[in-house]
């Protein structure tokens, strides 16, 4: 057996058994609750989110703040967020591209993966020297994603900054400033790490017979890799890919330290500061992060859920995961 | 004319020596059915056979090129030989006619047309024609396991290689599986079974080998193995399988 980093998928839903009717049996005992079932599960949310909104009028209320101040600041239009979103997407597409080769050497590079995966050496290359090659590679990568996920991101955004601050303190490309740059070589370099940790974990549980059955059919190494460890492999990560474009947005508030006017910036400067309400400036800001996040995740489960393979993939973990039902 | 030759094959995993100088010969056509406890050797045999595993020492000739050879990339050798695993190994992302394409495609270099037009037929072949567009997930045992004898048969290999392919199925699935191998047996297909089926190997085998500690101890019909086994161990091992 060869060691998976995720646990086994639920797949039951999908199993030729067909699923249990919507009034089916029910486990004897147990009182359905309004958020019980398969289809509702968003209701808990929403309740959550009910409540916070009353939770917010409430506050209002009482005059701990200012909420005709709060509904007519609140830009319209994501405003002051674009900053923060258009970094966030450039770092997150620039890193998904270069995490595919780190994750490619942290999963296949040494041929600890599997005592039987290469009949010839670790991804595919033959010879000594390419088996030097692979190991660098690999304690490179390994090295990197350690130093990426054992500092705190705002060391490394300074760290950053500061490089450019005394290499390049007036570069101007496409209009945009050097602190922009450092922002955006920062965020990449951020969520490179996180995301080839995410695939790594992706390429490893795809299961090694589907590797022997494109082996068996005379394809390459390249080709298996691409035709199916890819495919399969992206689409078991789907949700933590989405997770991580939610912690790099969220780390993105982190550039307001480096001069940079994104979202997080924005609020405290212009409306904290500025206008001395510091109390609406967060709470716009939470308004602002939620309505994206939850925006983003919600349509990213739709999307995984209605493009779903049967057999592959996790469910959204919000799902209720009804127990395995076997066929009569 | 001889198809599959292997001649003194040794592997080993680290101290564990798994096959001790095997030697093997299929002729066109024939149908060779291995028996033989659980590890005794016989899957490590096979996927030395399609070099999905290097022997460490012997000689695999196809069609009698000699097969495990530095200058033969392993690549050409394995869509030569067809494989059947026992747990089906379909590609889990693709539905039934696409797990046959893609070898079509990638390997052969046909184009997606008619590559799906074999695919078509060779599902057809295995009566699953109504089963296209299934992904594995949706498919019965039975019917993964018959996709994936399709798949292999639509490279066109020399011979095709099955390693217990019936032995992962709930028993309802498997007569449609033995079904589809028996037909194929019938129209000259040369196959190298691992299997335990006793109706299928008397019915379809021309031959009978009994492995036992990686050697082949005994090989001969499949009258002579089940009924006048002339070795200790076969004598003990068939009568337990018969039982
Ligand atoms: N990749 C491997 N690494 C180490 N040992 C292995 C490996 N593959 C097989 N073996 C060992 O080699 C021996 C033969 O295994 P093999 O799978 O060929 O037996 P088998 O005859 O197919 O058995 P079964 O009927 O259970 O499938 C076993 O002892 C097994 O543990
Ligand atoms: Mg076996």
């Amino acid at each position: 057996m060869t060691a998976t980093v995720q646990p086994p998928l639920p797949d039951d839903l999908d199993r030729s058994v067909p699923p249990a009717p919507p009034d089916g049996p029910r486990a004897p005992g147990r009182i359905r609750t309004a958020f019980e079932g398969p289809g509702r599960p968003w209701i808990l949310g929403a309740a959550t989110l009910a409540g916070g909104a009353a939770a917010f009028f409430l506050m209002g209320a009482i005059g701990l703040f200012n909420i005709p101040f709060i509904l007519r600041e609140l830009p319209q239009g994501l405003g002051p967020a674009e900053t923060s979103l258009g970094l966030t997407m450039l770092a997150f597409a620039f890193g998904f591209f270069l995490a595919q080769p780190l994750a490619i050497v942290r999963a296949f590079g040494p041929a600890r993966w599997s005592r039987t995966v290469t009949a010839t050496s670790p991804l595919g290359l033959k010879g000594r020297a390419a088996n030097v090659l692979v190991r660098a590679a690999y304690g490179v990568a390994t090295g990197y994603v350690a130093i990426i996920r054992g500092t705190p991101a705002l060391v490394q955004i300074l760290l950053v900054y500061y490089v450019f601050l005394f290499t390049e303190p007036t570069l101007v490309l496409f209009g945009e400033s050097s602190a922009f740059w450092a922002g955006l070589v920062a965020l990449t370099i951020n969520t490179t790490g996180y995301q080839a940790e995410a695939l790594r974990g992706g390429f490893q549980s795809v299961d090694r017979t589907q590797v022997d059955a494109g082996r068996s059919l005379g394809m390459s190494t390249v080709q298996i890799f691409g035709r199916v460890t890819l495919p399969q492999g992206l689409r078991l990560v789907t949700l933590p890919l989405a997770n991580e474009w939610i912690s790099t947005f969220k780390t993105s508030t982190l550039l307001s330290y480096i001069t940079i006017l994104e979202l997080f910036g924005w609020a405290r400067s212009s409306v904290a500061y500025y206008l001395g309400r510091p109390l609406e400036a967060f709470v716009i800001l939470t308004i602002f992060y939620l309505a994206i996040n939850i925006t983003v995740s919600r349509s990213i489960t739709y999307i995984e859920k209605r493009r779903r393979i049967p057999g592959l993939g996790s469910l959204a973990p919000e799902l209720p995961l009804r127990p395995a039902r076997r066929a009569a | 004319m001889t198809v599959l030759r292997v001649r003194a094959l040794n592997k080993s995993f680290g101290d564990l020596h798994v096959l001790h100088d095997v030697d093997l010969d299929v002729e066109k056509g024939e149908v060779l059915c291995i028996i033989g406890p659980s590890g005794s050797g016989k899957s490590t045999l096979l996927r030395c056979t399609n070099l999905l595993i290097p022997p460490d020492s012997g000689e695999v000739f196809l069609d009698g090129v000699r097969v495990n050879d530095p200058a033969v990339r392993p690549e050409w050798v394995r869509q030569q030989i067809g494989t059947v695993f026992q747990s089906f190994n379909l590609f889990t992302h693709l539905t039934a006619v696409r797990n046959v394409m893609l070898g079509l495609v990638h390997v052969k270099k046909m184009d997606r047309k008619s590559a799906r037009v074999k695919a078509v037929l060779e599902l057809e072949r295995v009566g699953l024609k109504d089963k296209l567009d299934a992904y594995p997930a949706q498919l019965s045992g039975g019917q993964q396991q018959r996709v994936a004898i399709a798949r292999a048969l639509a490279m066109d290999p020399k011979v095709m290689l099955f390693d217990e392919p019936t032995s992962a199925l709930d028993p309802e699935f498997i007569h449609e599986v033995l079904d589809a191998m028996g037909q194929l047996a019938r129209d000259g297909m040369t196959m190298v079974v691992v299997s335990h089926e006793m109706g299928f190997a008397r019915e379809a085998a021309h031959a009978i080998a009994f492995m036992d500690h990686g050697r082949i101890l005994e090989q001969g019909t499949p009258e002579e193995i089940f009924d006048r086994p002339g070795h200790e161990r076969t004598k003990a091992f068939v009568g337990k399988i018969l039982r």
